[in-house]
């Protein structure tokens, strides 16, 4: 069975999010690929050249030499002619087999370090470009659709692989049309039919892979969907309790006999194009034997060079067939790396702001500042102004949707407000120095996230930072008895997805832990938002007790629906649709009777 | 996913069906649900096993024509012959391959729906087990081999056939010959045997380098990483150690290639030995007029053919060894499970009274008891609260009151009857479940509330229980209404809920299931002070009559409740209402004071000094 009918009904395959694409699209695809692979590697494209040429050259001993022996066998029957030629056709067999293993197994390497390459630079803009574009949710749509085939089908390298094989047919056809053309021009000019029938049964062949794609491409996303549904175990609960399996079940294996049918549809157009094309592949090779046998007959043609154009043009009928999938492949994975071009040509990257070392005053100022997301026409901070003096405790309260997480983005430079300016010591942070201005910050994000390395490597990334100074940042946040009884200390790795030897922890003990590493930052800056909402009321506690340890004399900011979180900061801000509505001390504020005494009675009612 | 796929080579070792038997479950799982796709493999493998033939046969009966005596009338009829073979078998091959590729691909819809049913089916503690999950995404694998391993077992079928033809043909030269040529094959097997012991030698170390750049890998693709790292200031470290570990990767790849090249030279002296022997007998057979020039050429065709035959042959019975582990795996995950109990006790009638009487417990592999002797009795329409610290046992309360998982030891009662004796399903449909995180499915908002197809949904409870849980106006307000879809996973006008409002569908889902005990865990965690606040108003409304089980930290949620179980290192330790325990003075008393002290006035600085 040929890979290509093997290929043809694979499961379901996503493609070019079912545009029809032109084969000028597919060329500049093409084109833009090997460019990137070019500049990754210099040596790559003349390897695949070499390996293409040697992989072609293969074919060639097999046509030539059993006519020189056959010429010999039915002529003078010379000992040392066989000996010549039997021993330079298997030297030479022998010989470009072993340079082909070579080429190939260099192949096979260098398309592992350019897949990795293609990985690590796709990569390394994901964890430099501007943070906006991570939460845009076209974005996040774009990306999906550019790795499904890359992650799942292997696209990079099978589109390696497939160019080589149109590359090594190519040259083939070219040799074997020049052993051909030694003969005359009937034969060429059959073979020009040949080429005129294979190309138009390739253009219907190009056109049914194109429409299955189209129709492919809709149900790639339910596919994918249905066995995502199926190994989500974090559903389990529902799952039994509401007991959904025999709903899904219905929904997937309806969904299963529509794809089925589907492929049986696509594969009976494909039978009504490749049986004739059969018949004619046939009908070519008894005319090419025909007219042979007759130049035979009219003794024009040696039986040695019979066997010899017989097997070339065998071979070139073969090479042909092989030709046109492998373009018909290359197209098919141009269109799949369509979206990966489009998705990698984003200019999405960071704009590396100003170059002013930040200044020694660490008072934060937002001044009439107003911002909405991209592509949203709602502002979800209006007109903010707000001055927080060094040292302050700041506690930001507001519903859910009031803006308090945009406000703390907008203050990590995630976001560059619209209007309106954020100043650090009286400067725009936006002249400031990204990475100094970085390094007055730490924030806990109300969605950390801890890694699966050590807990060293989580605290310390990979700066030197004694083991005092982690230890001390532990205790601040209250884990370090924790982390002590772990087997390794602080070498032991975290969860199991990185080292299996690791541990994993209890949602307050990962809590702490990014409490830890912000800590360990010693900025003069802390943000906490909602690190307290999955922790029971002691551990709540503890970390409100130990607030104050932990942020010391720096500034700090506490964002939490608990509102008994601001009996301990300076100062309130109450957020609501996206301005700062009151601002003021607990007590102020409760006098004052406005939404944070609402927002405060709400929850105090049931304590009293 | 990709992480887990790496665990495979601690399980290799242990894989319950060999090639063979592997090989005979995919033929009876094929031959039970798909006769007439035995029929098309069988005659697609038997064509083309003997494709090669036409170019053995007819042209040494055409040269030898073309040597001999040269009759065009007779040529006429070879060259016509091999033209009706050759499209008789194209016609044949390409039928036979287009008609059975759906019912290929249906083979193997039928396994990811097995394998789906046993995912969403299987005994709830799996879902938690960490080596059942690894399993779950192994038998997944084992789904998308199972196509091409189909295809080259029925291939190897024909492959056996298209053997025997060319040991017959090498036959009638010489016998020693084949010998000769069964001894070169078996050098060839040697070399790729070795080849592939070398490699799979590495397995182990691969597995880990792979395991550790998936993740690396996952860090850098998953946006959800994108802060920390930007404020951590993490993207160049966390660069650099994937590009190391994926050059570590490439260290393998690139001594593997090595060894295979180098052993393959092995093959040079091994084809120089056999190809030369071949061609000196044929030529000296031809010296000697023992044959043809046409079977010279047959011989020679088939000769070399049969090297390539018996290679390809080799490495279709190492790719079914190979792939066969995965299908172990699935034939091994999709086996039903041991049924637990196998009672179906019809339900009692409501109302109902449940009872933990002295239950011990403890979670697979675990080194503690949740439980050591818990005894508890809920009468019907109870509002039960339970508080405690994390780790006390409250939410395991509820899965085993929920079947999800069973006790160790002692009972639980409903109405007197032990629930193992009934019916699973029917237990299940006993209780609403409201919890903080509510799986939306990219299905309708109807559909999610109902949890059943458009098709037997009730639209009007749909709406209804829609108002109740405050989520209407929203529903009203999307553009297909209660049909517009969830999530943009299939459609892409599919719609996002904000937490509040998946916190509001999940209440929905529990007032349409309306079943007589509702289960609340933790439902307003990630709710705003407002939005918690209308919810416990709602709370009376909202259960009725009921039965309801809440497990929440904020102890302002006990208010509404009529008892209150307190849990403490898995016991229960206090037990009553809110103000006879905050009479009692104890651990609950404690515990709320922690909590409200911030609520109360001037108590900042009691609580600072504690």
């Amino acid at each position: 069975m040929s890979t290509a009918s093997k290929y043809a009904h694979r499961r379901p395959v996503r493609g070019g999010a079912g545009k029809a694409s032109t084969l000028k699209d597919d060329l500049r695809v093409a084109i833009c690929f090997f460019k990137m692979a070019h500049g990754i590697n210099k040596a790559y494209l003349p390897l695949q050249a070499a390996a293409a040429l040697a992989g072609a050259a293969r074919a060639f001993p097999a046509v030539i030499f059993p006519k020189l022996i056959i010429d010999e066998l039915t002529g003078a029957q010379r000992v040392p002619v066989f000996l010549l030629l039997c021993g330079g056709f298997l030297l030479l067999t022998v010989l470009i087999e072993q340079l082909g293993t070579f080429l190939n197994t260099r192949v096979a390497i260098a398309n592992m370090a350019m897949t990795h390459a293609f990985e690590a630079r796709l990569g390394e803009r994901h964890v430099t470009m501007k943070f906006e574009a991570l939460e845009d949710p076209d974005i996040l749509d774009m990306k999906e659709k550019a790795l499904v085939p890359i992650e799942q089908y292997n696209a990079i390298e099978f589109m390696m692989f497939s160019s080589l094989g149109l590359l090594r047919n190519g040259v083939m056809l070219l040799g074997l049309l020049g052993i051909l053309f030694t003969l005359d021009w009937v034969l060429i000019a059959a073979l020009c039919v040949l080429v005129a029938v294979k190309l138009f049964l390739y253009s219907r062949q190009q056109k049914i892979e194109a429409d299955f794609q189209q129709e492919l491409a809709v149900e790639e996303r339910r596919w994918n969907y249905y066995r995502q549904l199926a190994t989500d175990f974090s559903m389990g609960k529902d799952m039994r309790l509401y007991r959904l399996a025999p709903f899904l079940m219905n929904k997937i294996r309806a969904y299963h006999d529509e794809v089925v049918e589907m492929t049986g549809r696509i594969h009976r157009r494909y039978a009504r194009l490749d049986v004739p094309s059969a018949v004619v592949s046939a009908v070519q090779t008894a005319a090419i034997y025909g007219y042979m046998v007759w130049k035979v007959l009219a003794a024009s043609l040696s039986i040695g060079s019979f066997s010899m154009y017989v097997a070339a043009a065998a071979q070139f009928s073969a090479a042909m067939t092989d030709f046109f999938n492998s373009a018909v492949r290359v197209r098919t994975f141009c269109r799949y790396l369509a979206d990966y071009m489009a998705y990698e040509a984003l200019d999405l990257s960071q704009e590396s702001g100003g170059d002013q070392p930040v200044p020694a005053d660490k008072t934060i100022e937002f001044r009439h500042v107003w911002f909405r997301y991209p592509r949203s026409d709602d502002y979800v901070l209006r007109d903010v102004s707000i001055v927080i003096p060094a040292g302050e405790k700041l506690s930001v309260v507001g519903q859910n949707g009031a803006g308090k997480t945009t406000f703390i983005k907008l203050l990590c430079r995630l976001y560059e407000p619209d209007k309106g300016e954020i100043l650090f010591g009286g400067r725009d942070i936006r002249t400031l120095s990204y990475d100094d201005y970085m390094k007055e910050l730490a924030v806990v994000f109300q969605d950390y996230k801890l890694f699966a390395f050590t807990v060293r490597e989580n605290i310390a990334a990979d700066k030197e930072m004694p083991d005092d100074a982690i230890w001390q940042a532990l205790r601040e946040a209250g884990v370090a008895e924790e982390i002590a009884a772990l087997p390794n200390g602080l070498l032991t790795p975290l969860y199991k997805a990185y080292d299996n030897r690791g541990v994993e922890l209890s949602g307050g003990q990962s809590q702490k832990l990014a409490i830890a590493r912000s800590v360990a930052r010693r900025a003069s800056v802390v943000v906490l938002d909602e690190p307290t909402a999955a922790l029971d009321p002691y551990a709540e506690a503890e970390i409100y007790t130990r607030f104050h340890e932990l942020v010391a004399a720096n500034t700090a900011v506490y964002i939490s629906h608990r509102l008994s979180s601001c009996r301990f900061c300076d100062r309130i801000a109450v957020f609501r649709n996206g301005a700062i509505v009151e601002l003021g001390t607990h007590d102020e504020l409760l006098a004052k009777g406005g939404h944070y005494a609402e927002l405060f009675t709400a929850q105090a009612q049931y304590y009293q | 996913m990709k992480v887990r796929a790496y665990h495979r080579d601690e399980r290799r070792k242990h894989a319950k069906y060999n090639a063979g038997q592997v090989v005979r479950y995919i033929l009876s799982g094929a031959w039970k649900t798909d006769k007439p796709l035995f029929a098309l493999m069988g005659i697609y493998t038997l064509v083309l096993a003997a494709t090669p033939f036409i170019g053995v046969f007819f042209p040494r009966y055409i040269i030898d024509e073309l040597t001999g005596a040269g009759d065009p009338a007779r040529l006429m009829w070879l060259v016509g012959g091999m033209l009706g073979t050759a499209a008789l078998f194209g016609v044949i091959e390409k039928t036979s391959l287009h008609a059975q590729a759906h019912r290929v691909f249906r083979l193997r819809t039928r396994l990811t729906q097995q394998h789906a049913l046993k995912c969403m089916t299987t005994a709830f503690r799996n879902t938690e087990d960490s080596d059942f999950l690894d399993r779950a995404h192994l038998a997944e694998q084992g789904l998308w081999r199972m196509e091409a391993t189909i295809e080259t077992v029925f291939e190897l079928g024909g492959q056996m056939l298209g053997l025997a033809g060319y040991v017959a043909v090498i036959s009638t030269l010489s016998p020693w010959l084949l010998l000769w040529l069964g001894m070169s094959v078996g050098v060839v097997y040697l070399i790729t045997y070795f080849v592939e012991r070398y490699e799979y030698r590495l397995q182990d170390d691969i597995a880990g380098v792979e395991r550790r750049g998936a993740y690396l890998y996952s860090v850098l693709y998953d946006f959800a990483y994108g802060k920390d790292i930007r404020i951590f200031r993490l993207s160049r470290w966390l660069l650099r150690r994937f590009i190391d570990s994926r050059k570590e990767r490439l260290g393998y790849t690139r001594s593997i290639q090595n060894h295979r090249f180098f052993l393959g030279i092995w093959h040079l002296p091994n084809n120089l030995l056999r190809d030369g022997a071949v061609y000196a007998y044929l030529i000296w057979q031809v010296c000697t007029g023992a044959l043809t020039i046409g079977e010279f050429t047959m011989y020679l065709t088939a000769i070399s053919a049969f090297s390539g035959w018996m290679i390809s042959l080799i490495n279709n019975v190492l790719f079914i060894v190979r792939e066969s582990w995965y299908i172990s795996e699935l034939r091994e995950f999709t086996e039903p499970e041991e049924a637990e109990n196998t009672d179906t006790l019809p339900l009692p009638k409501a109302p109902y009274t449940i009872e933990f009487s002295h239950v011990r417990f403890r979670y697979p592999g675990a080194e503690r008891d949740v439980y050591t002797d818990l005894s508890l009795t809920i009468p019907a329409g109870e509002k039960l609260a339970i508080v405690g610290k994390n780790g006390a046992g409250k939410t395991t309360f509820i899965k085993l009151l929920c079947r999800l998982y069973e006790p160790d030891e002692g009972q639980i009662l409903l109405n007197g009857v032990d629930i193992r004796r009934f019916d699973r399903d029917e237990y299940a449909m006993l209780f609403s479940p409201v919890f903080q995180d509510v799986k939306v499915t990219a299905f309708s908002l109807a559909e999610n509330v109902a949890a059943t197809d458009a098709d037997t949904l009730d639209r009007e409870r749909v709406e209804t229980v829609l108002r109740q849980a405050d989520l209407f106006e929203k529903a009203a307000s999307l553009p297909k209404g209660i049909d517009t879809p969830m999530l943009r996973m299939m459609e892409d006008d599919g719609v996002e809920l904000s937490g509040g409002e998946k916190q509001k569908l999940s209440f929905a889902r529990a007032l349409y299931k309306d079943a007589p005990i509702m289960l609340l865990d933790e439902p307003t965690a990630a709710l705003d002070a407002i939005a918690e606040a209308n919810t416990y108003r709602a709370f009376d409304r909202l259960i009725g009559q009921k039965t309801a089980v809440y497990i929440s930290h904020r102890l302002a949620s006990t208010h509404f409740c009529d008892r209150i179980a307190f849990f403490e290192d898995g016991q229960l330790t206090e037990c009553g209402t809110h103000d006879e325990l905050m009479a009692q003075n104890g651990a609950y008393r404690r515990m709320f004071d922690v909590q409200a002290a911030y609520y109360r006035k001037g108590a900042t600085a009691d609580v600072d000094s504690e």
